[in-house]
């Protein structure tokens, strides 16, 4: 294959995962409420994101391991149980939203309430996992996924003022109502830094052999896929900003959410929106689901892998069967969806340093990577950025809950 | 020299076909009067990776190894020792698989898939 | 008589001298090969032992670019263990000053 083509399909891999439920709710309610004000938060996040997506791949490509495995065998079982378990609480929370937003896209589509498609929905997750293998479904619906740039389209149609825009990539403080602007600060850095993205993009470079060769190609699709992703993220802010910011309108609910596009695509934003957040939380849904089961199968040594069939990789097989069906459970009982998102994403920015401090320690370590190393400036901004999201996440949830 | 903990420990075990099989939960060592303990044999089980847990854990994770199944390596089968650790094992006769045995038949019942 | 041990347990054990005086935890097991046998010539104790696995150093040091402080490493041959109780490991000779130390 060709550099440029798997350039390409890297990149549309890569910015397929970045968008989802947490993304989209995140931005939207942060353009409702503090208009362009937020956008810095998502730059910061967009460039811890490309530091760690660049440096999962160079750990896979470098040292043969994916993470999980990786921090198992460096710091021993009982150490990588902590990590493992944060991990796994929260992607399966994480799981229940993406999964919540499919169920709430068709119910806008059908009319039928979201509960009745909880384990339709689920199945046919489970079905596309056991069925499918790691590019069918990889590329199938990373394509799909360019659905999502329809949001770039209302965005530019929106004719947001472009020095606005600017101003809100300069780092600033609340103007108003602190709790609430350092909240959704926080979800957006956990939407953005959800750790099942590295951890699933350290696996699928495993599984596809990568090895130094890969190094060049691992940081163009690092950069470009996710900065195409923050510029989708971006585009539902602003979008959102400009719809709902003036109406001072606070996104509680999908409901609302669900007018984004119709002021800037007319009769069809509806329908976009619907099949925009369909898709783009099926990929995330896939992803996660992998990436629970391949952290767990890592870690204990199993075979797994995408590639292999359920009889070759049975635990594997059935570590994802179990994600799904636990998942399904909230959203089958009717759990909010937007509320479970809020919580999930906030609760991915207070478990960052849980995933990423073990995987700090293996990129500086030279049994593992060699001569490829980190650099003092990819230490500094993931170290950094990853702190300040727990400090957050830790200080604003309770207040949000108690608030909210 | 071979660093048992750095080197062994917690590696990724593949058997006689590359087949990955668990990671080297313990290291079983033979104490000897006057002269050097010396390595017996390799262990992959889940009571063998609960006993590294602090005690309080495990005691409470204790009544998970009722059914437990360990799987004792020779050292004579160590092939080799580099990125993973090659054993002369056939992993699908082993205790440690039982478990994959059971779900993939399970699995086997089911229509599609590979 | 032998009795079988395990490495797993023994690492991260405090090893105490004749006098009770903590000298570190280890940290590593070293074996060398002796014809068909995998044989153990020595341990490393860590003064920090649980940190030094999880390399906290590491990153400090990549970050601030100096060491943050000497990790004190000491390496003691399989004959100075004593290992009549596994939970309790004891440096046989006489005195704390044996054993080469090492530096990081």
């Amino acid at each position: 294959m060709s550099r440029a083509l798997q350039v390409a399909l890297g990149v549309v891999t890569a910015f397929g995962g970045f968008l989802e439920a947490g993304s989209i709710a995140t931005s939207a309610q942060a353009g409702s409420e503090f208009g362009y004000r937020l956008l810095w938060v998502l730059a910061l996040g967009t460039l811890c994101l490309v530091f760690l997506v660049e440096m999962s791949g160079r750990l896979a490509a470098v040292s043969h391991h994916t993470i999980a495995a990786a921090v198992r065998e460096r710091f021993g079982f009982a150490f990588y149980l902590l990590p493992l378990v944060g991990m796994v609480l929260v992607g399966v929370l994480t799981l229940v939203a993406e999964l919540g937003a499919i169920c709430i896209a068709l119910q806008f589509a059908t009319g039928i309430a979201f509960q009745w498609w909880a384990l339709p929905v689920t199945f046919a997750v489970w079905a596309l996992l056991w069925a499918g293998n790691f590019d069918v479904i990889e590329n199938g619906v990373s394509l799909l996924g360019l659905l999502t740039v329809v949001f770039i389209v209302a965005a530019l149609r929106e004719q947001p003022p472009l020095r606005d825009i600017a101003a809100g990539l300069v780092p600033s403080l609340a103007p108003h109502d602190g709790g609430r602007f350092w909240f959704l600060a926080v979800s957006i850095l956990g939407a953005t830094l959800t750790p099942y993205l590295f951890y699933f993009y350290s696996s699928g470079a495993v599984e596809e052999h990568w090895d130094e060769r890969m190094l060049t190609t691992n940081r163009m699709v690092a950069s470009v896929g996710m900065g195409f992703g923050a510029v989708l993220a971006a585009a539902v802010l602003v979008v959102s900003a400009t719809v709902f910011g003036p109406r001072g309108i606070r996104l509680e609910s999908y409901d609302q959410l669900a007018l984004l596009l119709t002021d800037s695509l007319g009769r069809w934003g509806f329908a976009l929106f619907v099949a925009a957040l369909a898709i783009a939380c099926l990929g995330a849904a896939l992803e996660i689901t992998l990436a629970l089961a391949y952290m767990v199968a890592q870690g204990f040594g199993w075979s797994w892998g995408e590639n292999l069939g359920h009889q070759e990789a049975a635990r594997f097989t059935a570590t994802y069967t179990v994600a799904l069906v636990l998942a399904a459970i909230p959203v089958a009982l009717g759990l909010d969806p937007m509320r479970v998102t809020n919580v999930a994403m906030v609760l991915n920015g207070a478990a960052l340093p849980l995933a990423v401090m073990p995987f700090l320690v293996l990129m500086n370590d030279r049994d593992y990577v060699g001569v490829h190393a980190n650099g003092r400036l990819a230490n500094v901004v993931v170290l950094v950025v990853t702190v300040l999201a727990c400090v957050l996440a830790i200080v604003s949830l309770p207040l949000e809950l108690v608030g909210g | 020299m071979l660093d048992l903990v750095r080197d062994v420990l917690d590696k990724q075990l593949l058997d006689r076909q590359g087949r990955p099989f668990g990671k080297v939960d313990g290291i079983v060592l033979e104490v000897r009067a006057d002269a050097p303990p010396r390595v017996v044999a390799l262990e992959v089980g889940l009571s063998t990776r609960l006993a590294r847990l602090p005690a309080w854990l495990s005691r409470w994770m204790g009544r998970l190894t009722r059914h437990a199944e360990v799987t004792r390596i020779p050292k004579e089968a160590v092939m080799a020792v580099a990125n993973d650790i090659r054993v002369d094992i056939d992993a699908t006769r082993t205790p440690s698989w039982r478990l994959e045995r059971r779900l993939a038949r399970l699995f086997a019942r089911l229509p599609g898939g590979r | 008589m032998s009795s079988e041990l395990r490495v797993e347990h023994l690492l991260g054990r405090v090893v105490v001298d004749s006098a009770g005086r903590r000298i570190g935890r280890i940290e590593e097991v070293q074996a060398e090969r002796e014809g068909p046998e995998w044989v153990v010539q020595s341990y490393v104790l860590g003064v920090d032992g649980l940190l030094e696995r999880l390399a906290a150093g590491a990153i400090v040091q990549g970050i601030v670019g100096t060491l943050a402080g000497t990790r004190r490493r000491r390496r003691i041959g399989w004959d100075e263990l004593d290992l009549n109780d596994p939970d309790r490991p004891r440096l046989r000779s006489a005195s704390a000053g044996e054993g080469r130390r090492l530096s990081a």
